[in-house]
């Protein structure tokens, strides 16, 4: 009884790890380039989750206010980065 | 156990041997730091502390930790984690050995809310109360090699700080057995109670057991495998276990002795 317990325990929260997996997988950010406006235009890139977490490494998206923002031009080659803190 | 310790040197080196590529979009779980020029991986921690600074629930890096979590619970602790690798060689030069209360466990769920969670949410991701700012695999990976490379132009308090938390848990290493993994670690604290459930279970040997009790001797985490191995559930089946497997080796090694004496024992009967 205990066993089957443990064995559906171990289900539902492998099965929560798979759907915090897909969800997040299909989330998109929405980051600024520039925190400043440059002529009433705001220029911003959509990311994946992945993107994020990837930035998060280096901080290369900061939160200003409620919105997120780049600290470098994410179209050129990025090279190896290393996180401020 | 000569296994567990070739599979921790070959994980430090596989998680830091990036000569360029990375695939920091995937989080370890353990801790590493992903500022380390040579590592793979971003490390869950770090990016937590980021997301709650961006007011974001961290659902991908949630998802893969709690998917190692649920198929492995800690083994990663004992068989993966570089930082524990250190401290298990630290735990082996002589010295005063003592051991911690149980009681002090709790202290890593308070950091894992304090400095992983809050301090980032109220303050930003790059705040100096963040959990990032004391980590000793962060000193360790990038402080103490960014000040070597670019020299003590780039020294700061803060730095300063850094070192002495990476020292006093370096000492504390050497006197009690993972004492950083028992008592600090974020990362311990989430995959802690996912030991209650994980996939991988240390099979207990209840009906040959003698309660000869080495099963609690072998243990450098203190939690008395024998007390699961009599109550016959397995022997991993508590937060504090980090499926090292040195319980299950010194038991095997315990009957092979047995086995030994007992044959030692027929053998001036058989003369007779």
């Amino acid at each position: 009884m205990k066993v089957t317990l443990e064995r559906i325990l171990q289900i539902i929260l492998a099965l929560i790890a798979v759907i915090l997996l897909v969800v997040g997988s299909d989330r998109e950010y929405k980051v600024y380039d520039n925190p400043r406006e440059e002529f009433g235009l705001r220029s911003y890139t959509v990311i994946t989750a992945f993107q994020l977490v990837e930035d998060a490494t280096f901080s290369g998206t900061i939160r200003k206010g409620d919105e997120l923002f780049s600290t470098y031009n994410r179209e050129a080659p990025k090279g190896k980065m290393a996180c401020p803190t | 156990m000569r296994k567990r310790r070739i599979v921790q040197y070959l994980s430090l080196l596989l998680l830091h041997s990036s000569w360029g590529p990375e695939l920091k979009w995937l989080c370890n779980p353990v801790l590493s730091c992903h500022s380390c020029v040579l590592s793979w991986f971003a490390c869950p921690i770090g990016v937590f502390v980021h997301f709650s600074g961006y007011h974001l629930l961290p659902l991908v890096p949630l998802g893969m930790v709690l998917l190692v979590g649920v198929f492995l619970g800690r083994l990663v602790c004992g068989w993966v984690c570089p930082f524990g690798l250190l401290q298990d060689l630290l735990h082996k030069i002589p010295s005063v050995k003592i051991s911690l209360p149980h009681w002090t466990a709790y202290a890593k769920y308070f950091l894992l809310f304090l400095l992983v969670i809050l301090t980032p949410y109220l303050w930003g991701e790059n705040t100096l109360y963040s959990f990032c700012r004391i980590c000793p695999a962060g000193t360790l990976q990038a402080s103490l090699p960014t000040v070597i490379a670019h020299g003590f132009s780039t020294f700061q308090i803060a730095t300063l700080v850094r070192w002495l938390v990476l020292a006093v848990i370096l000492v504390f290493a050497v006197v009690s057995a993972r004492s950083f993994c028992k008592m600090l670690c974020p990362l311990a604290a989430i995959l802690a109670p996912l030991n209650y459930v994980s996939f991988w279970a240390i099979k207990a040997p209840a009906e040959t057991c003698v309660s000869c009790k080495k099963c609690d001797a072998a243990c450098s985490m203190d939690i008395q495998p024998s007390v699961r191995i009599n109550r016959k559930i397995p022997v991993n089946r508590d937060p504090e276990c980090i499926v090292c497997h040195e319980c299950q080796a010194a038991c095997m090694h315990g009957e092979k002795e047995e086995n030994r004496t007992g044959s030692a024992r027929r053998a001036p009967a058989a003369a007779d």
